[in-house]
């Protein structure tokens, strides 16, 4: 296993400078070195709770500038020692819960290409015994579908990033909605990328997104998004915390501890007690049979919730959160971007509402992104990519390098 | 997998992929210079039958665009002439290589402005200095690597059903007698498509090195002129005014210790008067920059 490991790390690394043309050892070897001596340390003085300071090290890193806050804008550890420390600093906070961390799992849990965007790696497990053409069969698919995201549809959305400055209630709404499309293409996009790519090379990986739109309440809508995270905290914090208090309290903890493991400011703080408590709001809800009002609620708390996450700017988040009306002019200003970023917009809407509409279809009960991985959608999908790949917009991942 | 699937996933796919592939290679090689060359040598001829010129602009295409020559010598004893060249001529080399080998009496120039973006911008700095590197001459051939993506094939197909040239760029226009940009002569102003993304470059050694380089280079080349290194006008609301101050400070040292005058433009107020970038003025913005730049010129 340790050799399959050592293979999966150093073509990770491979594949990271091939793509970025630039080869920065420390960024490779920082991660490994730190999660080898803690293997060290942690083998040999079992510490109590260490998981908690692990899970919150990129809350102090980011309370002391070291590292960016995760708002979705390109947030890039000013340290470059400290790369990819809020995933493996997860990973080992989760494998130590479950006594499974160990010499054998560093280098996974250390793999530069997990490190670059996740997931944050629960398992990394071998299945090079499947044959290679099967591999192919199955894992390229979600290559394809994930470059299609990631490229396609995500790169060209940056544009729309001016929004941002704008405070009035339709623009910050639209820019909020956009922007939450904007990190579903890219993140999930680069995390089908991945995991397509770990399985062409004979390794299963978390699948990090499950069609998180496929919900009809925000607690399904959780279900699938950032999956890594979700078990994280649910081991973390959620069930330990459960057996002693009550539900809500349960979900402050792990919302909150979400909102600091992304960065330690006030829209987090906020973002984090704003889920919280509609996830609390929408469990009551469920359980007096009221479906109708989860489902309404839906889009209004993801879209509301982005508007929280994405603007770390105190001041301008109060003004946009006065929901103060000033006229449509939104509507010229998303008109002025590049065509194409208009087309991907489109192509990312007709993503989630097929997610969202069909979603009680068979294709997608396993909510694996199986009705864009057919032969046929492939196929469309291909076809579009090639019409429409362009380098309009930025590449970046969004919850990567920090 | 049925046999169809089968088909589409072992030949299909991989027919596009390879048709996208062969698709950007040609684009790769299908440089077009956008008049590069022709403004070059059009410089060359207006300055061919001048002996009166004793002021130059330098620097890339924010003084092409954002500064006016005939300006300067209309409203100043100097006799001015812009010779600065789109993407500051791409690499070093080149651009002085194409001042130095100009017909033109060096040993009487008085006044060099010498008006550089780089200093504000950190992702073009990096791609100079890999220009540099490779060499790239002022047309710019050679300046594109390989990418996956570039202008999209729907792009194309629009050219081509508009009955359009595929792939040629955005044509600049040739240059006026003063070595002006001629806006007359350019449709290409897009104002709502400008977005303002300034970040500074870090002020590191490499940075130093390449300033204090070019600073000689200059004072080699004009050695009875009185430089300034010129800050260009730019939109540039991303940076508060209070870092924006501190990396003025930080650059004005740098520039202050090569023995060259420091001359720092305001921001643009708005994109009201730009052409097609945030450093690109249009006509009524160039006469603004212009006019500041005068009364910059005239403070000790």
């Amino acid at each position: 296993m340790y050799r399959q490991n050592s293979y999966a790390w150093v073509i990770a690394c491979g594949l990271l400078v091939a793509v970025s043309g630039s080869f920065d050892v420390e960024k490779f070897l920082a991660p490994l070195i730190v999660v080898f001596a803690f293997a060290f340390v942690n083998t040999k003085y079992q510490m109590k709770h260490v998981e908690y300071l692990l899970f919150f090290s990129i809350s102090f890193a980011s309370l002391l500038g070291f590292t960016e806050t995760l708002t979705g804008s390109h947030a890039e550890s000013s340290n470059i020692l400290l790369y990819g420390l809020s995933f493996y600093t997860a990973s080992m906070a989760y494998l130590i819960t479950q006594n499974k961390f160990n010499y054998q799992s560093a280098l996974s849990i250390s793999n530069p290409l997990l490190l670059s965007t996740g997931p944050i790696a629960l398992y990394f497990k071998r299945i090079s015994y499947k044959s290679l053409r099967h591999r192919i069969e199955y894992y390229v698919p979600f290559i394809i579908v994930g470059t299609f995201m990631f490229q396609v549809i995500g790169s060209p959305l940056t544009e729309f990033f001016f929004l941002i400055d704008k405070t009035d209630i339709a623009s910050s709404l639209t820019f909020a909605a956009i922007f939450e499309l904007f990190v579903y293409v890219n993140f999930c996009g680069l995390s089908l990328l991945i995991y397509g790519i770990f399985g062409v090379l004979g390794f299963r990986i978390p699948l990090n997104f499950k069609q998180p739109f496929s919900s009809s309440n925000i607690v399904e809508f959780w279900k699938g998004w950032h999956t890594s995270l979700s078990q994280v905290l649910k081991v973390l914090f959620y069930n330990p915390i459960r057996k002693k208090y009550s539900l809500l309290t349960a979900l402050l903890v792990v919302y909150v501890a979400s909102a600091m493991w992304h960065g330690v400011t006030f829209n987090f703080l906020l973002w984090g007690l704003f889920h919280a408590i509609f996830f609390w709001l929408t469990i009551k809800l469920l359980k007096q049979k009221y479906s109708l009002l989860p489902l309404f609620l839906l889009p209004i708390i993801i879209v509301i919730g982005r508007l929280i996450f994405a603007d770390s700017d105190t001041f301008r988040l109060l003004d946009k959160l006065k929901f103060s009306f000033d006229g449509f002019g939104v509507i010229d200003a998303v008109q002025a971007v590049p065509s194409h970023s208009l087309v991907s917009l489109l192509f990312g809407i007709l993503i989630v509402a097929c997610e969202f509409i069909f979603k009680k279809s068979k294709i997608m009960q396993k909510r694996n992104y199986k009705f864009m991985r057919t032969p046929v959608s492939l196929l469309f999908l291909c076809m579009l990519g090639i019409l429409f790949a362009s380098n309009v917009g930025v590449d970046y991942a969004v919850y990567g390098q920090r | 997998m049925g046999n169809v699937n089968r088909a589409i996933f072992w030949v299909v796919l991989p027919s596009l992929l390879l048709f996208y592939i062969v698709f950007r290679v040609v684009e790769w090689q299908a440089y077009d210079d956008g008049g590069r060359q022709l403004i070059a040598e059009k410089h060359a001829l207006n300055l061919s039958d001048r002996d009166d010129i004793d002021c130059l602009i330098l620097g890339g295409s924010n003084a092409v665009f954002s500064l006016s020559a005939e300006q300067i010598s209309q409203q100043s004893s100097l006799t001015c002439y812009n010779l600065s060249l789109l993407n500051e001529g791409f690499s070093d080399e080149a651009y002085f290589d194409f001042i130095r080998n100009f017909p033109i009496e060096r040993m009487q120039i008085k006044t060099i402005l010498y008006s550089s973006v780089y200093p504000l911008t950190n992702e073009y700095f990096l791609e100079r200095l890999e220009w540099n590197q490779r060499q790239i001459r002022i047309n710019g051939e050679g300046s594109r690597n390989f990418a996956f993506t570039g202008s999209s094939l729907a792009s194309y197909l629009k050219k081509f059903l508009q009955d359009k040239p595929l792939f040629e760029s955005v044509q600049y226009p040739i240059p006026t007698p003063s070595g002006d940009f001629n806006f007359d002569d350019y449709d290409g102003c897009q104002q709502d498509k400008i977005r303002d993304e300034w970040i500074p470059v870090t002020i590191d050694e490499d940075f130093k090195s390449w300033l204090s380089e070019n600073l000689r280079t200059i004072s080699t080349l004009f050695p009875n002129a009185n430089i300034s290194f010129v800050v260009p006008s730019t939109l540039r609301s991303q940076v508060s005014e209070d870092d924006f101050a501190a990396f003025s400070d930080a650059l004005e040292f740098e520039v202050v210790s090569n023995s060259v005058k420091y001359i720092q433009q305001s921001s643009f107020s708005d994109a009201s008067v730009l052409c097609d970038g945030t450093h690109h003025a249009n006509a009524l913005g160039r006469e603004i920059r212009t006019s500041e730049l005068l009364v910059l010129m005239q403070n000790p």
